[in-house]
């Protein structure tokens, strides 16, 4: 109860929360109030549509800077010769479906390390492949 | 939350559903006020409700006002934040124009209202400070208004007391349906049936709410 609110005030903001209402209820009132409902839809749509497009251009920037990053990275430490074939693979993963997770995953590991053994690089492919995983549960639970 | 876990997120929401429930919930938020155009569906700058509700979809999608839904898992919820926010805000940078205590704000993305759209807000209490003859006269106004205001309701429901009822819970600012549940002793799906009736009876009332006049 909110005692500061007026009679106007309370009755609006209860008749403008949606529940309990159904699509049909709420599809004939804002035809009353002279709306286009399909035309609203179609725009919302749009605006949907061109804000996931980028969005989604922005996701694939921040993933490519970040793969650079670690690219940089990789090269700029001793890695043995024998791991040499796992750099690569690191790098065909991050270039695959992982995105900034695993990169953002791929800094952290690395950030501390000086020198790279190939131990190192194969726990870091288990490590990205869990968290592949991971997010392949997640979209599906979405 | 990652942008890329929100991104799907907003991406899976059904906007056909957000569009039409943050649109009826402009409507009602507008018709708190009285504009200067006569009609709640004529905002300043030539916006309706259905406007400020796509606005501030738009505003999510290009993070004007980002989505935190660790914070508020409720998108709608964010939503209709955003479209009460930008009402007051429509109705209030009006006000101080007409006020000349606030300068009109610079570089908005909203096209700003001019002067003199609103007409009153019968939510806002009587000033307690000094006023002039001026706010006296318009204080009066507004409480005429509000009043009237409440006849036609109280009329347009006379008969039924479930809906007297209803409106007697918003004389005490009860106004969330547990609340209201509580207070009446009904269970919540009668509280949405009396919503229904009431729209209904609203709509028959016409523009009349929120014109003022």
């Amino acid at each position: 109860m909110n005692k500061n609110k007026g009679f106007i005030e309370s009755f609006c903001d209860f008749m403008a929360e949606p529940e309990g209402l159904t699509r049909e209820e709420l599809v004939a009132e804002l035809e009353d109030h002279g709306i286009d409902v399909t035309g609203l839809e179609k725009r919302v749509m749009e605006i949907v549509k061109e804000g996931s497009a980028k969005r989604r251009l922005d996701w694939r920037e921040r993933a490519r800077e970040k793969r650079l990053t670690i690219q940089r990275f990789l090269d700029s430490r001793q890695i043995v010769i024998g791991a040499a074939n796992l750099k690569n693979k690191i790098m065909q993963i991050l270039e695959g479906t992982h995105g900034p997770e695993a990169a953002s995953h791929a800094q952290a590991y690395f950030r501390k390390k000086e020198r790279v053994s190939e131990k190192d690089l194969e726990s870091l492919i288990e490590d990205l492949e869990a968290l592949n995983l991971l997010e392949e549960e997640d979209k599906e639970k979405d | 939350m990652g942008k890329d876990k929100v991104l799907a997120l907003l991406e899976a929401a059904d906007w056909n559903d957000i569009i039409l429930k943050l649109t009826h919930y402009a409507i009602w938020q507008a018709r708190k006020y009285t504009w200067n155009s006569g009609s709640p569906n004529q905002l300043p700058g030539g916006k309706g409700p259905e406007d400020i509700a796509s606005d501030a979809i738009k505003k999510v999608w290009n993070g004007t006002r980002d989505w935190d839904p660790d914070k508020y898992p409720d998108l709608l919820v964010h939503l209709k934040w955003i479209v009460k926010s930008d009402i007051e805000h429509l109705f209030s940078s009006m006000e101080h124009q007409k006020t000349g205590r606030i300068p009109t704000p610079k570089g908005d993305e909203e096209t700003e209202p001019t002067y003199g759209e609103i007409v009153r807000d019968p939510s806002s209490p009587t000033p307690e400070t000094t006023s002039t003859p001026e706010e006296e006269l318009i204080a009066q106004e507004n409480s005429r208004i509000e009043e009237k205001l409440k006849d036609e309701l109280y009329s347009a429901v006379k008969g039924d007391e479930n809906l007297e009822l209803l409106l007697m819970c918003f004389e005490e600012g009860i106004d969330k349906a547990e609340a209201i549940a509580t207070q009446t002793g009904w269970d919540i799906k009668k509280v949405y049936n009396q919503k229904r009736k009431l729209l209904r009876r609203a709509t028959k009332l016409g523009k009349t709410l929120g014109k003022g006049k």
